[in-house]
């Protein structure tokens, strides 16, 4: 196997997945059901992204586990429901993580 | 006696146009190229880590070239990690086209507003449809505007991301994911599918299938690389669907 053979096939293979709906998808959405089940599609795959991602963090200090990503998450999620700002969204889901971290070090060294 | 030399109008013009690089394009591709600034900020520590599996594989020059032909990185990092594990081509095929069917909804989701494109162009949208462009072109597609206009946010959003994809992952190829270690900036790519997500969610049905996700999603991460993704899709395009027509029952009801 070379890597020439995999990056060519994953290659070809990525972009009909990406470009056979561009050239069907047209006509399917015209359904406005068939477009319903496309936005809860999205919302499975992004959900899975974020959880597959959290899941493999690897973790500051081993008293907080994975409680410190979730609670970026978490945080993240309440200011992005707010409207907030990509950049905000991303401060303040790293500053949890940060406040988190700490507090489970502290509570560690007690 | 030094005196120090001040630059006329011209120059100063000249200087200006120099340190402003986008100064001559179009106001949308300046504009999708700023919004696709900030996420690529998010990216920073992702890039990083595929730009030192990257350095340390056997044949670095194709796994750095891999980045234009599967222009993902989740699924780019996959083919990484497996060829040079030395996994067999069917593993490492399957596995990589797995995590890159979301695209083919990413894409389905855009297919209206790409309908009136050249075939060519649609191509070309396509060639580089990822979690940050699809979030850029969603966002504009909603706004007002010329297809035209449109179109050239999102090129200049693409090409934005391209140029600061290559940089992130070659600088990772040379330092190593080390420079962001221990600063939680390692979160910042999920904050960044956080922000796509949470927006999207107009309705108590989308909602019933964020519900439904999350769980299903926890249980397959388990799963060898791109199953759990599919599962989860299939987990929230169900509960939301049964959402729904449970809402349209009710509204005929009444």
């Amino acid at each position: 196997m070379t890597t020439v053979t995999v990056v060519a096939l994953v290659g070809a293979g990525s972009f009909a997945l990406r470009f056979a709906p561009l050239v069907i998808g047209g006509r399917l959405l015209q359904s406005v059901r068939f477009e319903q089940l496309a936005g809860f599609a999205i919302v499975g795959a992004l959900t899975a992204l974020i959880v597959t991602a959290v899941s493999n963090q690897p973790s500051d200090t081993p008293a907080s586990g994975p409680v410190a990503p979730v609670a970026a998450m978490a945080a993240g999620a309440v200011v992005a429901r707010r409207g907030g700002a990509l950049h905000t969204i991303v401060i303040v889901g790293v500053a949890a993580h940060w406040a988190v971290v700490a507090a489970t070090t502290a509570l560690g060294a007690l | 006696m030094h005196t120090t030399h001040l630059p006329d109008a011209p120059v100063f013009g000249v200087a200006r146009a120099r340190i402003r690089p986008l100064a001559g394009l179009h106001p949308e591709v300046r504009r999708g190229a700023r919004s696709m600034a900030v996420l690529m900020a998010g990216y920073l520590p992702f890039g990083l880590t595929l730009g030192a599996a990257i350095g340390a594989h056997p044949e670095p020059v194709t796994a750095w070239l891999a980045a234009f032909a599967i222009y993902s990185g989740t699924a780019h990092l996959a083919v990484v990690q497996l060829t040079a594990e030395g996994a067999a081509l069917p593993v490492v095929v399957v596995t990589a086209l797995l995590i890159q069917s979301r695209l083919a909804v990413y894409a389905l989701s855009l297919a209206r507003h790409w309908r009136a494109e050249s075939l060519r162009m649609r191509a070309v949208l396509a060639a580089t449809l990822v979690e940050p462009s699809w979030m850029a072109a969603t966002d504009r597609y909603g706004q007002p505007g010329s297809a035209a206009d449109k179109r050239r946010h999102h090129l200049g959003a693409v090409v934005a991301l391209t140029i600061g994809w290559l940089s992130m992952i070659t600088a990772g190829m040379v330092v190593g994911p080390s420079v962001t270690a221990g600063t939680g900036l390692h979160l910042a790519a999920p904050l960044c599918l956080v922000a796509m997500l949470l927006p999207r969610l107009d309705g108590n049905p989308s909602r019933v299938a964020l519900l439904a996700a999350v769980p299903v999603a926890i249980v397959a991460a388990p799963l060898p690389a791109g199953t759990g993704l599919l599962v989860a899709i299939a987990a929230a395009t169900a509960a939301g669907a049964a959402a729904s027509t449970a809402a349209a029952r009710r509204e005929v009801a009444r």
